[in-house]
């Protein structure tokens, strides 16, 4: 390495410390429940299903911004799966919502809405194909196994949790808002939907 | 003002001036991070808490600046002592309450403690003596020669 990249490199790490910039931005990774890529703003949550604050997030203030904005492409918002290791379902709850996310947006839709509807449940038992069968049909359950069975289910995961860890997150929910590539606000725990709401409204013109 | 005095007023000055610029800085660079520790107090409205998030924090960036410049330093200090009583309340109301949150004074990462009301009680000594020093009266020079006997 070049004394020119070694010191753009620390150049680099020192203005993403000052700022709280995330190290690598989680564009290109996690589950798109809303709007296109390209939409003005994006909403990146790092997420853990048996989390109780995460179900507050998704079902109060997320599903709400999904109808509001994304359904008219103003945000994008993107999950990426970061289970904790003090809940004991988690991680498995998160492989099979990465598993669903590859039969389609509306599936895994239907499935974080039943995942977190139910958590107290399967948060309880264990039993999260109950949860995951009121949301989809038995053929795409039974799809869901199949695709269960690829390394690479286990793989992306690791790697969400990997990208997770390199942003910094120390708890779930956190968020990212995004312009562009420009990182707009950091946001850990809950936030009401009104809050967030009047905020976005500042910012799409 | 002796000497000494005027030290101790310059300190008391600069320190809450600090204070409240640095918290008021970091509450306005994470506006939504802040809204979500006011929503944790469990006391403001909903529709008010993006509001309170947004603007909240220049008032004490200003208060900073203001005490800063010495310009009166009357009403800033009162301004200073004022919200710093209500700092307190709240962190007493909030604990007495029970409730497990963050204070989001200077960050956002410190739960509610008796430390943190401690901490936050201890700038309201300096703010208090701002408060007394620039109401005490002064005896001025001409109220003392006419208080002197012909």
């Amino acid at each position: 390495m070049s004394i020119h990249a070694f010191a753009r490199a620390i150049f680099a790490v020192l203005l993403a410390a000052t700022f709280s910039l995330p190290v690598q931005s989680a564009e290109a990774s996690g589950q798109i429940l809303g709007g296109a890529p390209d939409a003005p703003i994006r909403i990146e949550v790092f997420s853990d299903f048996q989390c109780p604050s995460c179900r507050g997030l998704y079902l109060d203030v997320m599903r709400r911004v999904l109808s509001d904005y994304s359904s008219q492409n103003k945000v994008c918002v993107v999950y990426h799966e970061f289970p904790l290791q003090i809940h004991r379902y988690s991680r498995e709850a998160a492989l099979y919502a990465e598993a669903v996310s590859r039969l389609g947006r509306q599936q895994l839709l239907k499935v974080y809405d039943s995942l977190f509807m139910d958590q107290a449940q399967w948060g309880e038992d264990g039993k999260l194909e109950v949860s995951i069968s009121k949301a989809i049909s038995l053929a795409d359950l039974e799809k869901v196994k199949k695709i269960m069975q690829d390394p690479g289910i286990n793989a992306t995961v690791e790697k969400e949790i990997r990208l997770g860890m390199q942003n910094q997150i120390e708890s779930t929910p956190t968020f990212f808002i995004y312009s562009g590539q420009k990182q707009l606000q950091k946001v850990v725990g809950l936030l009401s939907y009104v809050s967030l709401k009047t905020y976005l409204n500042t910012i799409i013109k | 003002m002796t000497t000494t005095l005027r030290i101790i007023h310059w300190i008391c000055r600069c320190l809450l001036a600090g204070v409240f610029i640095y918290s008021g800085y970091v509450k306005a660079k994470a506006t939504l991070q802040f809204a979500v520790a006011i929503t944790g107090y469990q006391i403001v409205p909903e529709q008010y808490i993006y509001p309170i998030a947004k603007y909240f924090p220049w008032v004490e960036i200003a208060l900073g600046l203001i005490l800063l410049s010495g310009l009166k330093i009357r009403w800033s200090s009162i301004a200073a002592a004022g919200l710093m009583m209500f700092f307190i309340v709240l962190l007493s109301i909030t604990l007495y309450r029970g409730i497990d949150t963050n204070c989001g004074c200077f960050g956002f990462g410190d739960r509610i403690t008796w430390k943190t009301l401690l901490r936050d009680g201890s700038f309201f000594v300096p703010a208090m003596y701002l408060v007394i020093e620039s109401w005490w009266p002064k005896r001025s020079k001409t109220s003392r020669l006419a208080e002197t006997p012909a």
